[in-house]
């Protein structure tokens, strides 16, 4: 019986998802394979939605409501990248990531979203909005952070309401990033390609975002009184 | 300036921030009304039984076939409520092999604990949860069956070296006479059949055991980072 691993999933590889370039060649080379597990595609898509899909449902709905603050939009943009999903699911391909594939069907539903809101894609970039540098020199100037004495028991004293918050109030590019990599614990190198950007800023906006979010939360915790 | 003080408490912010976020990944969702929205679009292909027709049957043979049934369900009742089952070495190396192998059994392929739970959920609505493991390389998950009782297993990578955490209802399962070891004043049983090796504790109500060819210490190193 060979040792080695399999891969995760074998729902197929997305070439292009409803305009969206997304590209995950490298997949394979990545998971190591199993000769055991039985991951056949299943008889038909419908079946194969429920059972590889669904699983993530959880995960697709918690990440639209931490990225919207409107529930009913939330659950929308929820449905639509299920639709989505089930939709797309006959082009794919062997041995992809199905949370990152759906983390960026997620993505484009809510661009989407914004689109028909009358906002061009370039008012959710991070970059074009000058966020960048704004953030760097919120991340900077706080960059001693009093007040975080004993981290762990001061964050295991916000509530999940407030940590959501804080996330919410962080730039869009800062959040997806921290919601892929530290809430979904997603690896470096999917989140780069869920985001459509290099491994390096993944990190670096990981690095940064941690930095704004407790930022955020230490002015709740003076608030609150949970902190000096 | 950058001080190796100043790194390290940064560091110890970061790690503690990220644990703060991965804990929002564990609060439950309910995608009910989602679910209801989606099977809307894309209604489930449910299976017509076929009408038995029964006139054939001469009262000889359904009387036959009524006594069958009572048999059955007798059995059903005295296995279903007789009592715990050992877990043996050899009772888990096989089923740790079968796991690897997906022999006779349906495995989900996931790639979260989370999603995990979701899928094992929804084929056992009575599966003992899944604790959350750091971050490791989930990829299937399984109902198995150990004597009588019904227990579910997820398959995973740690340090390259396939991993199966074994997890059932806790009354339903009898610790081994083993060795044991004490890890922050938790008893774990340690056993080993054809170089796997077993660690297994009771912890919240359930059964868990991780085994694989990793040392005893490594997995008990693992067993004690679950997050119940």
């Amino acid at each position: 019986m060979s040792t080695e691993l399999e891969t995760r999933l074998n729902c197929p590889q997305p070439r292009e998802i409803f305009g969206h370039r997304v590209n995950f060649a490298d997949r394979q080379t990545r998971y190591q394979k199993h000769d055991g597990l039985d991951l056949r595609p299943h008889e038909n898509t419908t079946e194969r939605f429920y059972s590889c899909v669904w699983p993530y449902a959880q995960m697709i709905l918690r990440a639209a409501h931490y990225l919207v603050r409107d529930s009913a939009e939330a659950d929308d943009i929820a449905q639509e990248t299920m639709i989505k999903a089930f939709k797309g699911l006959s082009r794919f391909e062997d041995g992809t990531n199905i949370s990152a594939w759906l983390m960026t069907i997620l993505r484009h539903t809510r661009i989407d979203h914004f689109r028909a809101a009358a906002l061009s894609a370039a008012d959710v970039s991070l970059e074009r909005l000058g966020a960048e540098s704004t953030n760097r020199a919120i991340w900077t100037e706080h960059q001693d952070e009093p007040g975080w004495e004993n981290p762990d028991e001061l964050l295991e004293s916000f509530s999940d309401h407030h940590v959501i918050q804080a996330l919410r109030s962080l730039p869009k590019e800062i959040r997806w990033t921290l919601l892929l990599v530290e809430v979904e614990e997603m690896d470096h190198e999917d989140a780069a390609k869920v985001l459509g950007v290099p491994v390096g800023t993944v990190k670096s906006r990981a690095f940064r975002g941690r930095a704004m979010l407790r930022h955020g939360l230490l002015s709740v915790a003076k608030e609150l009184r949970l902190a000096r | 300036m950058s001080t190796p003080e100043s790194d390290k408490k940064r560091q110890q912010l970061d790690e503690a921030t990220s644990r703060r976020l991965a804990k929002l990944r564990t609060a439950p969702v309910d995608t009910s009304g989602l679910l209801k929205a989606v099977e809307a679009q894309i209604p489930r292909s449910k299976a017509h039984p076929r009408r038995l027709k029964l006139t054939w049957l001469s009262p000889m043979r359904a009387a036959a076939a009524s006594l069958l049934v009572l048999g059955l369900i007798v059995a059903l009742v005295i296995n279903s409520s007789s009592g715990p089952v050992l877990a043996s070495a050899e009772r888990l190396a096989h089923i740790h092999e079968e796991v690897l192998a997906a022999g006779g059994n349906h495995v989900t392929p996931v790639d979260s604990i989370g999603a995990a739970n979701v899928a094992l959920a929804a084929k056992w609505p009575g599966a003992p949860s899944v604790p959350e493991l750091p971050r490791d390389h989930v990829m299937s998950c399984c109902i198995h069956t150990m004597g009588r009782k019904k227990i579910v297993c997820v398959a995973f990578q740690t340090d390259g070296v396939p991993i199966t955490m074994a997890v059932a209802q806790a009354a339903d399962v009898k610790l081994p006479a083993s060795e044991t070891l004490s890890i922050g004043g938790v008893t774990y049983y340690v056993q080993s059949r054809g170089g796997i090796n077993m660690v297994m504790t009771e912890r919240g109500g359930r059964w868990v055991c991780l085994m694989g060819k990793l040392p005893v210490n490594r997995l008990a190193e693992l067993a004690s980072s679950l997050r119940f």
